[in-house]
């Protein structure tokens, strides 16, 4: 009988470790000398070209991920709340009406960081194994 | 101007200027006819009078949209969007061709040719990939004129937890021969001028809802211009118009409303629509209702009034290209009965690049 427990105890213990690593955190990441304060509402808007500066004031360039990034499905879905058709057909409402442009997209999370970490300018999203003290963290989704 | 030929032409003048110069793109590629009615005609696009009658025909609402747009550096931007229909035998038209200028990072100032905002799909009207249905309801976008010059002042901030974008646009559009009312309404070459043309809109999204509500002034002059006589119809004819839209959409499903309404001295109507849909992964089925109800207190003895009633579905079988169908009742329960009654059948692939 402790046997079998103890064996789904284990089953249990390798599905929660399988699930998060299937589930790498996705963070938002901006320059180390930035001071504003984000809430995730704000981030959203900046990724959806509502606001054009940050919460604490100066010029806020979004970067993305190109399609095809486990990363980039993963932020639009939670951060955006948006599907990849949904995403584009959202932007293609402002590319069109010259509202906004969307982001610039890059190809790997390594890219965006050594961009976010050199302009203050800059906010991306990144897989949270990529982050380190070049950058600072402003929310994880 | 073919499609073709502007796009080696635009491509020639990127190469000649070696400048940094981005293309995007969207298509539409729309057939369908009526299936029954009193009338077999169905008034799909009454601005540019795209009518099914019932043989399928992919004429009526087929577009195709070309954007070039070079960025010059420190906020400064130049666009251009060409537009080619089925209906003008594609060829191209200027949609879009503005300057823009950011004055800081919340204030943008444009200026040039550019859709009037009189509505809340009025912009994007031709982008069909960015809404669910095959076209927005055909009851509410019925002005004939779409275009304007100009300019425009646009500010975004935040506002409690939401983001607000305000804009003031002014400016002026003259369409000879004009297409809605010389082919349609008056049967002879009408030139319709909006002068003086002001409005303001404000956009406020927070969360899943957003709401627009905007309002344009302006002096409509218009003129009869047969071979031998011309005619004022309107001189500097005051018209107000007001647009209020209110939209949810949590991802999984979507309620969409709009509602508006044109007041001069002797025409008004109040109009309405309301859509709702549920996305199941891929798969968009979709209602909408809508109405156009011309005032009897105003002027006319012969009143417009339509509804529509739609069931559609779209399909995203690409992330950038989608499958509609949609089927159509129009009821016309206007003693004018400008379009009569029909039920239409259409179907197409949306796409952007």
């Amino acid at each position: 009988m402790m046997l079998v427990i103890k064996a789904r105890a284990v089953l249990l213990w390798l599905l929660v470790c399988a699930s998060i690593t299937a589930h790498a955190d996705v963070v938002v990441i901006v320059h180390p000398n930035n001071n504003s304060v984000f809430d995730n509402i704000a981030i959203s808007q900046l990724f959806l070209g509502q606001i054009s500066s940050f919460p604490g004031g100066g010029k806020a360039i979004p970067v993305a991920l190109k399609r095809g990034s486990d990363t980039r499905i993963d932020f639009n879905q939670l951060a955006l709340r948006k599907s990849e058709n949904q995403y584009k057909a959202f932007w293609s409402r402002l590319v069109f009406t010259g509202k906004a442009s969307p982001p610039q997209e890059l190809e790997n999370s390594e890219a965006i960081k050594d961009l976010v970490a050199n302009n203050p300018a800059l906010i991306g999203y990144i897989d949270s194994g990529s982050a380190d003290d070049s950058v600072k963290v402003v929310g994880t989704f | 101007m073919k499609v073709l030929q502007f796009i080696l032409l635009v491509l020639a003048f990127s190469r000649v200027c070696h400048s940094d110069i981005q293309f995007s793109g969207f298509a539409s590629v729309v057939g369908g006819q009526t299936i029954s009615g009193n009338n077999d005609a169905f008034l799909a696009d009454y601005s540019l009078v795209g009518v099914y009658d019932d043989e399928l025909n992919f004429q009526p609402e087929t577009t195709l949209g070309l954007q070039a747009r070079s960025d010059l550096g420190d906020g400064l931007s130049f666009v251009v969007q060409w537009i080619a229909r089925g209906l003008d035998g594609f060829n191209s038209e200027v949609n879009y061709a503005y300057l823009s200028y950011e004055l800081t990072a919340n204030l943008m100032l444009q200026a040039g040719r550019k859709r009037l905002p009189l509505q809340y799909y009025s912009e994007f009207f031709d982008v069909g990939f960015s809404y669910p249905w095959i076209r927005p309801p055909a009851d509410l976008y019925t002005w004939q004129i779409l275009n304007y010059n100009g300019m425009s002042l646009v500010h975004k901030s935040r506002v409690g937890e939401g983001a607000l974008n305000t804009s003031v646009y002014l400016g002026r559009e003259e369409s000879k021969n004009n297409k809605l009312l010389s082919t349609f309404f008056f049967a002879e070459p009408t030139n319709e001028e909006w002068k003086n043309i002001l409005g303001i809109s404000a956009d406020y999204s927070i969360n899943n809802l957003q709401a627009l509500l905007s309002y344009t002034n302006f002096k409509l002059d218009r003129v009869f211009t047969s071979p031998t006589t011309t005619q004022t119809n309107l001189s500097n004819s005051n018209v107000d118009f007001v647009a209020a839209s209110l939209n949810f959409d949590n991802g999984n499903y979507f309620v969409l409303s709009e509602w508006n309404q044109w007041i001069s001295a002797r025409f008004a109507t109040r109009n309405w629509l309301v859509s709702a849909g549920v996305r199941h992964g891929h798969y968009t089925p979709y209602i909408a209702l809508s109405e156009f109800n011309q005032d009897e207190k105003i002027a006319n003895e012969e009143l417009e009034e339509h509804t529509t009633s739609s069931l559609g579905f779209r399909w995203d079988f690409h992330p950038q290209a989608a499958f509609k169908i949609q089927l159509d009742d129009i009821q016309d329960k206007g003693t004018l009965g400008l379009v009569g009654d029909a039920q239409a059948l259409t179907f197409g692939v949306d796409l952007v690049f």
